[in-house]
């Protein structure tokens, strides 16, 4: 049975896990209509199911393993969840779904589930050939070389911007820069590429744009200079070097690193799309070791991203980070037991603390734009905003988002804990820890 | 030092390094080995390698900003909302969705409001920006808003953008300082309450500022001394008459038309008979001939808006005035008077007199007949006016009874009725509903009404006449059964 203690998810977690705006709007109403029948929470592991009444003769089976999370629907929907799935979690959080034994057609559902992953297991576990390995090593060799040239490209023109003078820039749109990020591209490195087309929209970012730009020309300079002498940097920094060129690590080298176990709390996750890639990114920190983590998944069009991590809750696992002399992106290499509600997360910083952590990241990796911090404060509305700590010390939100009324209506001027992605530009929230629950920025 | 550094290297940048070369002063302090390094005149590569520097130190450097922090929100005294409701809320405020339109899920979102007001339950805060959206464009909204949103909401409003100003609190008692130097509204305020505890006080309080205020403003005090009014009043308002300044006359001597037993309620009484009298059974009118002195000072104003025609100005405010009571005259009811036939050139006047009068002298008996008399005739804001004056029970047996007779005459006069409707009219309505046989026209209407005006206790009683009406009949009642059933779950939700 499932643990009784363990309270249901809020509708903010629930939120979290919607593939869309709209996919969560969908799923409030139909989670106050009628046409429910046959919902339970409980089984093992810990999960939910339910009938819903569709357009068809038949009502929609749902099911969702809540350790996972994972989600199955009979329904014709192709986002995922969908939003059955999502109107029975909020069913459960608003105290609508009772404890019982689960039907058939649900442990059915986990038991197929549970020998799948053995099979996926195993399949993992081949080693690869000789020849695949002489292969690969021969591809490596001609992508070294594409991507050197690429890199003497991208100085030249560095340098050709400082010659000339970038006070121009303003006025040239985004070409220049569409340009040298697309020859990037060509020489394989996309990490660099991603770097140029950050540069883009900052020359039409209003007043300070030169200053803004020219900073971000120099980090670009300097990590160029780097990735063009790799042999003379420490090893961790070489790595951190050619992972933002853009060098592809594979899934067995992350593996390979040393597993950090903790009870890793989710304090954020943000989607972004570009060039119709979307990216999910979750923010985690360790409750034990007070470690940082980033998790990220991408999706194509039609495809869905993972949505296993759910802001506020914690999870004990061991992460494995990408090699790197700031270790910040990871993959969960092992989960033990079912997430947990986590309403109060810890340990949190104070503004001092959180400045040290990202000082010592950035003396690590001077490239970090983003890092998750968990600070202890009160929110402060002005021009720009801060965060204000117990001892007073504040730090500024980013001006260019848009004002955070609703986490500043939740904290009501009270000391809450904010999780933020910080920047150069200042904090972004992520979401605020009250005490009792967890509201997303 | 990196500050004046950074200067130096963005000039150089800004034109180029072609254009404007950059010697690096000697440093000190922790970027001096780094940038002693790069040499003495920089070219392009020099300058960025040093501006990168310069770049990571700031931000590894960053050090914290020192401002001031808020006063944090009050507890709140109320309980909130249960976890269901609120997710109905959220889900209400976010728009339409395929079974309801945007304009339904709003009312529904309304409806959510003011049952939670009734209930004295709070929103969470989570809901308050949205909260103070709505109100900010609906501002019928805004108090239902106001009592959800609990101290939060007014402590956010405080903090916020402008357009949130609405929702601060002002909950402070009238004070003396509103009198001295409040807005006229504030006065009023003070004046009325002042009036309530201590009607001579008030009386006092007006007579010593009276020489100094402008007439619109004795205007509007005046009105607010119908608080507490009694015989004490007369003398002060009978000399108040003899003002030169129109709206002073007309204020002080609506006054005496609502005090009992009073000479002008005499005086306006003999005014009105002189202008009606019977003749074959008929009701004539004539009105006076002349404006005169004693019409003037008994507050009948002298000039009519454009259009209406002097003569018919002063008779229509003549019968207005008249205490309703005067015209047992001519017929013990008021019914009787109404069913007699009334003169060709003035009955107009003298029916649209008697509706005004019946609505400013709040008088229920003549309200019940005038409603019956101008179903279908008046305009809207009349027949609201007019029920607002009836006791509830009555106004519902009263339009139970129309319901019954004629749906479609009565239909678009629901709306005068307060919500939810009563029992009787809430009965006759599914009464209606289930004569198939003579469905008439206004049918379709009433469902419309029926499906914000009835008490969701109801939903049960719809459903099972739903349930027994032939299947093709049956679908004329989905949507309003289905409304009843989610105004139902919103009720229950908030209990």
């Amino acid at each position: 049975m499932s643990e009784p203690t363990e309270p249901p998810w809020t509708a903010e977690q629930v939120q979290g896990l919607a593939p869309d705006a709209s996919s969560f709007t969908a799923a409030r109403k139909l989670a106050g209509a009628s046409g429910w029948s046959a919902t339970g929470h409980g089984g093992t592991p810990a999960g939910l199911w339910g009938l819903c009444k569709g357009s068809g003769s038949n009502p929609y089976q749902i099911c969702i393993d809540l350790t996972e999370p994972a989600y199955r629907c009979s329904c014709p929907s192709r986002k995922f969840p969908c939003k059955h799935a999502l109107a029975l979690l909020l069913r459960w959080s608003s105290g609508q779904v009772a404890d019982t034994e689960p039907p058939q057609w649900m442990t059915e559902w986990t038991d197929s589930r549970g020998s799948r992953a053995a099979k996926k297991a195993e399949q993992a576990a081949a080693p690869r050939t000789e020849a695949q390995e002489r292969a690969a090593q021969r591809r490596a060799g001609k992508r070294a070389e594409s991507v050197a040239a690429g890199i003497a490209e991208l100085r030249t023109w560095l340098s050709d911007q400082v010659r000339h003078g970038i006070a121009g820039l303003d006025q040239a749109g985004y070409r220049p820069f569409e340009q040298v990020a697309a020859r990037l591209v060509d020489a394989q490195a996309p990490g660099l590429a991603a770097a140029v087309r950050r540069l883009a929209p900052l020359p039409s970012s209003g007043p300070g744009w030169e200053q803004r730009l020219l900073a971000e020309l120099s980090l670009l300079h300097l990590l160029a200079g780097a990735a063009a002498n790799p042999d003379a940097l420490p090893e961790e920094l070489a790595a951190t070097v050619s992972s933002r060129v853009g060098q592809a690590v594979t899934t067995e080298q992350v593996l390979a690193g040393e597993p950090v176990r903790d009870r890793w709390q989710v304090v954020g996750t943000r989607d972004d799309t570009e060039d119709k890639l979307t990216s999910r990114r979750v923010w985690l920190r360790g409750r034990d070791t007070g470690r940082a983590a980033l998790v990220l998944s991408f999706a194509m069009p039609g495809q869905a991203l993972p949505v296993d991590l759910v802001l506020g809750t914690e999870l004990d696992a061991e992460l494995t980070y990408y090699p790197g002399a700031a270790p910040l992106r990871a993959v969960v290499a092992a989960r033990h037991g079912a997430p947990r509600s986590c309403p109060v997360p810890g340990p949190a910083q104070t503004v001092a603390q959180a400045l040290d952590e990202v000082g010592a990241a950035l003396a690590a990796d001077p490239w970090l734009f983003q890092w998750p911090v968990l600070v202890r404060g009160v929110l402060a509305p002005g021009s720009p905003w801060h965060l204000v700590d117990p001892d007073g010390d504040a730090l500024p939100l980013d001006p260019a988002l848009a004002e955070p009324w609703r986490l500043a209506a939740v904290a009501g001027g009270q000391e809450i804990t904010l999780a933020a992605e910080w920047g150069p530009a200042g904090l972004r929230p992520l979401a605020v820890y009250d005490g009792t629950e967890v509201s997303r920025a | 030092m990196s500050t004046s550094i950074w200067s130096d290297l963005m000039s150089s940048a800004l034109v180029g390094t072609d254009r404007r070369r950059l010697v690096l002063p000697g440093t000190d302090g922790p970027l001096a080995t780094v940038l002693a390094a790069l040499g003495g005149e920089l070219g392009p590569d020099g300058l960025l390698s040093a501006a990168a520097a310069v770049t990571v130190a700031r931000r590894a450097g960053q050090t914290p900003a020192r401002t001031s922090r808020p006063e944090p929100a009050t507890a709140e005294t109320a309980p909130y909302a249960s976890p269901a409701a609120q997710q109905r809320l959220a889900a209400l405020l976010s728009g339409g969705s395929v079974e309801l339109d945007r304009t339904t899920t709003r009312e529904l979102a309304g409806e959510w409001l003011r049952v939670a007001a009734d209930r004295g339950l709070l929103a969470g805060p989570a809901i308050l920006v949205a909260l103070l959206d709505l109100g900010s464009a609906d501002t019928a909204a805004r108090a239902a808003v106001r009592s959800v949103g609990g101290a939060r909401l007014g402590w956010l409003a405080l903090q916020g953008p402008g357009r949130w100003a609405w929702a601060v609190q002002q909950d402070a008692p009238a004070q003396a300082a509103d009198w001295d130097t409040g807005r006229l509204a504030d006065r009023v305020r003070y004046l009325t309450e002042l009036r309530a505890r201590d009607a001579a006080a008030g009386r006092d309080l007006l007579a010593q500022a009276w020489p100094q205020e402008k007439a619109s403003d004795l205007a509007a005090l005046l009105a607010a001394c119908g608080t507490g009014l009694g015989p004490d009043d007369e003398p002060w308002l009978e000399h108040t008459l003899d003002d030169r300044r129109a709206q002073v006359r007309e204020a002080a001597a609506r006054l005496l038309g609502a005090l009992p037993g009073s000479a002008y309620r005499q005086r306006m009484a003999d005014r009105a008979l002189a202008c009606v009298h019977v003749a074959d059974r008929r009701l004539v009118a004539t009105p006076p001939a002349e404006y005169d002195d004693t019409m003037r000072r008994d507050g009948i104003s002298a000039k009519p808006s454009t259009g209406v025609g002097e003569r018919t100005h002063w008779l229509r405010q003549i019968i207005e005035y008249a205490p309703l009571d005067c015209w047992t005259a001519f017929d013990p009811t008021p019914a009787g008077l109404l069913s007699r036939k009334f003169d060709d050139t003035w009955g107009a006047v003298l029916r649209a007199g008697l509706t005004r009068a019946a609505i400013t002298q709040r008088h229920a008996a003549w309200a019940a007949v005038l409603i019956l008399d101008g179903i279908g005739r008046h305009d809207m804001n009349e027949l609201r006016e007019l029920a607002a004056v009836m006791p509830e029970q009555d106004l519902a047996e009263l339009i139970a009874a129309q319901l019954r007779r004629k749906v479609d005459a009565v239909v678009r006069f629901l709306d005068v009725l307060p919500q939810p409707w009563p029992a009787p009219v809430a009965d006759a309505v599914l009464e209606c509903l289930a004569d198939t046989e003579r469905r008439r026209s206004g049918w379709w209407q009433l469902l419309r009404h029926a499906e914000w005006g009835f008490d969701p206790a109801y939903a049960g009683k719809a459903r099972a006449l739903h349930d027994s009406l032939p299947t093709a009949d049956q679908q004329l009642l989905v949507r309003f059964t289905t409304m009843l059933q989610i105004r139902l779950d919103i009720h229950q939700e908030l209990s």
